[in-house]
This record gives structure tokens, sequence and C-alpha cells, in this order.
């Protein structure tokens, strides 16, 4: 039986309408830094006094839970980095991130151990790279790859992780029957399928989709954005979707970020930014739109 | 042929290496007994036999001998192999100790890839020679790397590599040197003993050392010590089994026994691989050597 909204105590209607995750001054330095670039605001990302580049600069924003995030931005412009910095692939400079789910959902994740981000990353999030190689060891079969993520979740029990990567193997679409079979025998968009399905095997909050469909020939990017869409829709997944590609942005995203330089320039409803763009970036953007 | 000079032992320091060695040794060890399972990294000493083989065993063995001691040297459980042999003599001419190939006598047992049949006492220590000591090695080539995975305790890749060879074989394909959990928190290698000796070093009464020489690392399993071998819910650790086959020299029926091949008749003897034990048995069961000739 539903309970009716009105029963619901305040404390917990919070919850349901907080963002899953929530980011704020968010900030990547490659390289030392000096006092210019700390403390000046920089026309470009490349500092002229130190030579540092500041990949990401005060990046904030929130995703709601099940909520499709877009950021589009030029090549360099900061995107993948914002997305691996989330995923601990990379450190932050400074910045937090705070995820609903994790402890009382006070804490900035980057704080936490590297051991604990192991475990924010294993239990709470999925990551899907534009090279299926990163995200997969192309030597291990398909379904082992699968397995891998079963395993750092605490899954020990291989009929049990079998019948779970068949069943994820078998909603990208991959025959059951190919299911032990290595990646590398697969075409790109079938490695990328079994990238989204080892991201999706423990159910995970947030997904991080990297410039998912780069390099994919149009009919398997159609596909490829199928499948997010309806994983979107059954399963209420929160995602951040990478790419410099308005048009998956555009078929993707309710809510769009735009990056530049590593900054974020605009940020607003995805039907607004392409109809009414404000930013003189972001009209540039839109007008080279094929 | 050039006449061979006379080792001069007094010459030496008391059981060869010198006592500063020794001593860093020492020390390596109470940090691996204070961190059960954790590799300690040690300036791994020349000797006078090459690296990679026993140098780790050796180095451990040569720095906890005191005067009092009594040394057992095996090698994959025999007393009377060209390696045994030569490290116990190494052993007893530096130091002067006894020696003995029976387990019960010995306060340090030396051994290469198995575990002595007798249980270990809360008064031995046993010395294992390692030749690979990162379990992680399997998976990840890099150093930097497996030191990481311990310290983050990610250990899904290896487990990964289990679920492939049940994938691909049906069952776990490592045989000898069987990874395990020791303590629920590091993977090590236990060297390469069978997995029937595996279980012995859970919850044992005696310490348990282990010295990698070549690869520079010390590391140990402290008495009453949790030591699981990693398994799956539904693919179970699995020791090796003889069938009901008998030591064809002493008869018994429980220990760990190899397998031997006659080589002009082809037949197939089984005997036990822990000869210090099996000799023991046979005097006391004064069961009659019954071996071909």
């Amino acid at each position: 039986m539903s309970v009716p909204n009105t029963l619901l105590t305040k404390e917990s209607q919070d919850k349901d309408t907080s963002p899953i995750l929530q980011v704020s001054n968010l900030t990547k330095r490659f390289g030392e830094g000096c006092d210019y670039c700390k403390n000046h605001e920089l026309e470009t990302n490349l500092c002229s006094e130190c030579g540092t580049v500041t990949a990401c600069s005060n990046v904030s924003f929130e995703l709601d839970k099940g909520e499709i995030l877009g950021v589009v931005g030029e090549s360099g412009s900061g995107k993948s980095t914002m997305v691996k910095c989330l995923y601990f692939d990379q450190q932050v400079t400074s910045g937090s991130a705070i995820l609903t789910d994790f402890k009382d959902g006070e804490t900035n994740i980057f704080d936490q151990s590297a051991q604990m981000q192991r475990y924010i990353r294993n239990y709470m999030m999925g990551m899907v790279y534009q090279n299926p190689h990163l995200g997969l060891k192309m030597d291990y079969s398909s379904s082992g790859n699968v397995a891998e993520k079963l395993i750092s979740a605490g899954h020990y029990h291989v009929g049990k992780i079998r019948e779970r990567s068949s069943e994820l193997l078998n909603q990208v679409e991959i025959p059951v029957s190919r299911m032990d079979e290595q990646p590398k025998r697969f075409s790109g968009g079938m490695q990328q399928r079994v990238q989204i399905s080892k991201a999706l095997a423990n159910n995970p909050p947030l997904l991080l989709l990297d410039e998912i469909t780069t390099g994919l020939d149009l009919s398997v990017q159609a596909k490829v954005l199928d499948l997010i869409r309806n994983i979107q829709r059954e399963m209420q997944v929160a995602m951040i979707v990478v790419s410099h590609d308005l048009g998956v942005i555009r078929m993707l995203a309710d809510r769009t970020i735009v990056m530049k330089e590593g900054k974020v320039v605009e940020q607003g409803l995805t039907d607004q930014i392409l109809q009414d763009p404000q930013h003189s970036y972001t009209q540039l953007l839109v007008h080279s739109l094929l | 042929m050039p006449v061979q000079n006379n080792f001069e032992m007094s010459e030496y320091n008391f059981a060869f290496l010198d006592e500063g060695s020794k001593r860093e040794i020492r020390r390596t060890i109470l940090k691996g007994i204070a961190i059960p399972g954790y590799q300690v990294p040690f300036a791994s000493r020349e000797l006078p036999i090459a690296r990679g083989w026993g140098t780790g065993g050796l180095q451990l063995t040569l720095s906890l001998l005191g005067r009092q001691d009594c040394l057992k040297v095996i090698d994959q459980g025999h007393d009377d192999s060209v390696n045994a042999v030569s490290i116990r003599k190494l052993a007893k001419t530096s130091s002067g100790i006894e020696t003995t190939t029976d387990t019960v006598e010995a306060s340090v047992i030396q051994t290469r890839h198995r575990i002595p049949e007798e249980k270990l006492r809360d008064d031995q220590i046993l010395v294992l020679q390692v030749p690979e000591p990162e379990p992680m090695r399997r998976v990840e080539a890099r150093e930097t790397q497996t030191e990481r995975l311990h310290a983050e305790k990610e250990y899904s890749s290896i487990w990964v590599r289990l679920y492939e060879d049940i994938v691909r074989w049906g069952e776990i394909t490592i045989g000898a040197d069987y990874p395990c959990m020791v303590h629920h928190r590091y993977i090590f290698n236990p060297s390469p003993i069978p997995r029937y000796d595996v279980e012995k070093l859970h919850q044992a009464d005696g310490l348990y050392l282990f010295g990698a020489g070549r690869e520079k690392k010390i590391y140990a399993v402290p008495p009453y010590t949790d030591v699981e071998p990693l398994q799956f819910e539904d693919y179970l650790f699995e020791v090796e089994e003889f069938n009901e086959e008998s030591c064809r020299l002493c008869g018994s029926t429980s220990t760990f026994l190899d397998e031997i091949y006659d080589s002009s008749t082809g037949d197939k003897y089984y005997q036990c691989s822990d000869t210090g034990y099996c000799s023991k048995q046979q005097t006391e069961r004064k069961v009659k050597a019954n071996v071909r000739t």
C-alpha cells in the first residue's frame, strides 16, 4: 500500500527531493599552481605564469535521483577530468562532493581514504569509459568482467554471479551463448554494451558515462543511446553523460551544463540551452550543430 | 684443477651473517608478525648460494639461530635432498649447533614447499622459502600497483582470476601456492606448499615465517591466526586426495604422498613426502621397507 504524500514526515520528503549528488567547487589542477593562477580568474585554463593547467575550475552542480545530466564542451574543456575525479580515477585539487546515500549524506567523498573511495566506487557508482580498453579486461570473459564488479561488492557465489551476469548481458543484448567470450573478440559496440552491463551490475544509484558513443557508427550509436534511455526509465539510475555531441545530449539529458576552459559557462534545462543559448560559446556550439 | 681452500669458519661470525644484518632481519620479522601476511621489505644479503635457491629462508634461519637451537632442513619433505643438505651443512659449520631430521626435536625448521606431518608446537618456528611472495602477481605485473591493491584491500582481480578458472576449466587450477587471506586483511602466498598443507597454517600453535631472498620480502603467520584459502560459496577449497593409497615404506594412509614412477617398468608407487616422519613410522611400526631393486 502506498503512503499518501501528506503522511510522510518532513524529513523523508526532504530525502526524496534532495539531490543524490552535490558537487561544489571541484577544482583540478595539473601542475604545482602559483599565487597568480590560484587567485586570479584566468582567461584560459593555462596559467601564463607557471604553466599549470587548471582542467576544472570551481565546478558546482547537483544531480537529482534518476536524472540525466548532460555535460558538453569542446575537447580539453575538462569534462572527462571532472567525471574521472568523481570516479576517483584522478585526485581533485580541492572541492567537495556529497553523495546522499553515503554515510550521513554530509560527508565529502574526496576526503575519504583510498580504501573507502574504492568502496564508494564499487557499491555506489558505475563508469563507462569512451575506450572499452579502460573499463574492461579484454582477455577475460565478458561474464568475468561483470563478475569483477559483483565480487567487488561482496558477492562470492559463482552460480549467483553467473545468473546475474547473464541477466545483465542479456539486457544489453549480448547473447547468453557468448557471455563467456572475451570482449576482445567483440565489435566496438558490443564491447561498449559489455561495459554498460558491468557498470550496472550492482544497481548503482549513479552512473558516469564518458563519451560512450564516440567512435561508434550511427546505427550502433542509436542502439546504445536507446539502451541508456531504457535503463534510465526502468531502473531510475541517475547519470552524468559527458559528450561533445549535442545530438547525444539532446536525446538523453534533462539538464545540461556547458563547460569551457575548465569552467561551467552555462547550465539549465537542455531544451532551453539548445533553443536559447545565452553564453557566446554555447551559441557557437549550438549553431555549429549540423 | 685449483685446490679449494679450506673454509675457515673461525673467520666468520656465528651463523655466517654479521650481527647487524641479523638484527635488521629480526626486526623485519617482528614487523611481519605484527602485521600478519604483510610483505615487509628487507635488504637481502649476499650468501654462498644463489638468490632463488632458498636465500630468503636461509637468512631467516641464520638470524634466528642461537647456540641452544636445533635445526632441521627439508626440501619438499626430504631431509636428504642436495639443497637441504647444503643449507644444513652451512648452518652447522658456521654455528656449530645441533641438527636433526626429527621434527619433534627441532626448534627451527627450514623448509621448501612442504610443512612437516607432525604438528608444529608453540616453541617451534617453521621457516619457508618463498619464490614469489606476491599473490597479486598472477594478475598484475607492476609492483607499484600490487602494493596499492594490498593497501586498499582491493582483491577483486584475483577473485576474477579464480572465477575465470571455474568458467574455463570447471575448477580452480591453482595447485601449490594457493592464495589465502590471513587475519581477514591481507591475501598472501603460502609459498608453493600443496593445498594439503594450507590448512595447517590456520590457528596453528607455532610460528610460520616466510622469506623471499630474491624478491627481498619477509612475512609471517603468527600462532593462532586465521588463515582462509580463497573459495567461492559454491566452489569450496579442496585438498589433494590420494584415493586410499598408502606409503610403500611405512604403510601410512594419512600423510601427503609423493607419486613415483619406476622408469624401467613404468609402475607407479606412493611414498611419504615427509621422509623424517616416514622413517620414524617405519621403526615404530617395524614395517620392513619393501624397496624394489
